[in-house]
């Protein structure tokens, strides 16, 4: 009995001490939120407070968030990151599910040595063809565009990969029977293979369509004129130009139209989202 | 030779599917992709090599070989040197204290009952679905000392007043810190996905046994999440060693030179100066960093490693 309630006292303390713990934690992860959040609904003058303000006393509505949109083309920035993001993550889905498709269920001289080439493209970092890539594109006179954005990502060795993996569990008895039925070849990967790979490409998507959104390093090289900015970009430019002290407000603003639309997407397409990400963890 | 496979086929009786109609579709299908490839990824390693051995200023209409002198411009240079370091520390620093934490919290988190579970994971994992550079700007009012609330809180837990961007030390510490916080989320989902894979009866029969939390988590769990962890970490150090857009928002690479990554160093030579056949040479330094961690990484996992 003794050494029941020992254990019992043991037991309490480590939960508590658990909890404690993830207690701080999620405070720890959800306050630079709730400060952008707050920040963005103070007066200018609360911002330099001392002590700092928590709760804003004298909240101005909306008025930064429209404040913001007068000083830097925000909607032009999101439009840009939009379509640069779609158009990569529909190139990228199609090119990568057709590839894979192949890759999975087609035998030929020379697959296996293609696969890996294009596997060892992953462990290229992005740095070393950074130049080249820009140097390409400056001969082109194709920078400073939105194509400059989209055509270096049309196709992902990653997602060859992740497809090619999850295609092969697909029995191949159907592309057999879609032969007998008169399919062509690409009808199959059309209409049989792709229906099919419902999870495979929507987490694919996701991860795609984050990576797209939030690029930085080939936009501030790639582009120049604003009006061609991505929203990481044209954040960052309103952060350096404005002399952050005393623009906090609206910059915590714009932080927050940056930052509100994708979570709400995170948050509907969390699960998928997860699992996506640990597909890349685990070996089939 | 065509090899003719017969079909029955339907109203229109006999159809042949030719080996030549599945090749054309590969050669099709394949073509674009690889050309892209080809074009976008494999050339520019090799434009890269040749880029990094030529005097290449982007003002300067000539390019030519100048003997492996932007190498040894590259180990000769301290600043070259200061980066190499401060990428390194970064990469210790943040993978390893990453790893930890997330190795903690996964057996933390995994161990609780909806909807807690799904909650605590959906907060840790919200840093890393916010936007680099927007949430990096937060950080950056945060860390300031003018406008920032982290120094009156500190005080509450007796912690001095810190110059967080402004003081060389701090200001590592605050990226680091930052890293930290952003990246958590990835290294806890992957984390506790490998801790789905460990058989409960294993963890109920040490129980049985008379094993506590802490045993089971250091004799059980730790050594079945081994390969798990190993790919966290050569994953993170791989990512770790470009890290950019932070340093660049929050830092620039300052104060002077103290938080100054490599490829930091590698954009300013290529485009603030355009020296582009020094940054070449740089970035082909890193690659060859990252290789060498891959490969490394490969061999050690080629018994798991599946074709």
């Amino acid at each position: 009995m003794q050494v029941n309630v020992i254990r019992n006292q043991g037991e309490t303390l480590s939960k508590l001490l658990k909890w404690g713990f993830l207690l701080i934690i999620a405070i720890i992860m959800l306050f630079p939120f709730y400060w952008a959040f707050i920040t963005s609904f103070k007066p200018q003058a609360e911002v330099v407070a001392k002590p700092p303000i928590f709760f804003p006393k004298n909240p101005v509505g909306l008025a930064n968030y429209k404040e913001v949109f007068s000083r830097i083309p925000l909607v032009t920035y999101y439009k840009n990151s939009l379509i640069v993001a779609a158009a990569v993550t529909v190139a990228k889905l199609f090119s990568s599910s057709l590839a894979g498709y192949i890759f999975a269920k087609y035998k030929f001289p020379g697959s296996r040595f293609l696969f890996i080439l294009i596997l060892t493209t992953m462990m290229i970092p992005f740095q070393v063809i950074a130049i080249p890539v820009y140097l390409l594109f400056n001969e082109f006179q194709l920078l400073d565009s939105l194509w400059a954005l989209i055509v270096p990502n049309l196709v992902s060795a990653f997602g060859i990969f992740l497809m090619r993996q999850f295609i092969i569990s697909i029995p191949t008895e159907l592309m057999d029977a879609a032969r007998i039925d008169g399919c062509s070849e690409f009808g199959i990967y059309w209409r049989i293979v792709l229906p099919q790979c419902g999870p495979a490409l929507s987490a694919l998507g996701i991860l795609v369509f984050m990576h797209s959104w939030d690029d930085f390093f080939w936009p501030i090289l790639a582009l120049e004129t604003k009006g061609n900015f991505t929203l990481p970009f044209g954040l960052h430019t309103f952060g350096a130009f404005t002399g952050f002290t005393y623009y906090t407000h609206l910059l915590m603003a714009a932080a927050v139209l940056s930052i509100v639309p994708v979570l709400i997407f995170f948050l509907f397409a969390q699960r998928q989202f997860i699992e996506g990400m640990t597909m890349t963890g685990l070996k089939g | 030779m065509r090899k003719l496979s017969l079909i029955p086929g339907t109203w229109n009786n006999w159809r042949i599917t030719t080996q030549s109609q599945k090749t054309l579709f590969i050669l099709m299908s394949l073509f674009p992709v690889l050309a892209l490839f080809i074009l976008f990824t494999i050339y520019p390693v090799f434009r890269a090599l040749d880029v990094s051995l030529r005097d290449w200023n982007l003002i300067e209409k000539v390019h030519p070989y100048n003997d492996f002198a932007n190498y040894t411009w590259a180990f000769k240079d301290d600043t070259f040197w200061i980066s190499m370091k401060n990428t390194i520390i970064f990469t210790i620093a943040h993978v390893s204290i990453t790893t930890l934490m997330g190795l903690i919290l996964a057996v933390f988190i995994f161990s609780l009952k909806q909807p807690w579970k799904g909650l605590m994971t959906t907060i840790v994992f919200l840093p890393v679905m916010t936007s680099l550079i927007a949430i990096s700007l937060v950080f950056r009012d945060l860390f300031s000392t003018v406008t920032g609330p982290l120094n009156y809180l500190f005080r509450f837990v007796g912690l001095g007043p810190y110059n967080y961007l402004g003081d060389g030390t701090t200001a590592m510490v605050s990226l680091i810190g930052f890293t930290v916080w952003k990246g958590l989320g990835i290294y806890v989902v992957i984390l506790m996905a490998g801790l789905t894979t460990i058989p409960r009866e294993l963890l109920e029969a040490a129980s049985i046994d008379g094993a506590s939390e802490f045993q089971s988590f250091l004799k059980i769990k730790v050594p079945l999440l081994v390969p798990t962890l190993i790919y966290v970490i050569v994953t993170g150090t791989i990512s770790s060693l470009q890290v950019f857009g932070q340093i660049f928002v929050l830092t620039g690479g300052g104060p002077g030179t103290a938080t100054r990554t490599l490829v930091i160093h590698l954009y300013e030579h290529g485009f603030q100066f355009f020296e582009m056949g020094r940054a070449s040479a740089v970035a082909f330094i890193l690659f060859v960093l990252i290789m060498i961690i891959t490969i490394i990484y490969l061999r050690f996992m080629r018994e798991q490693f599946e074709y």
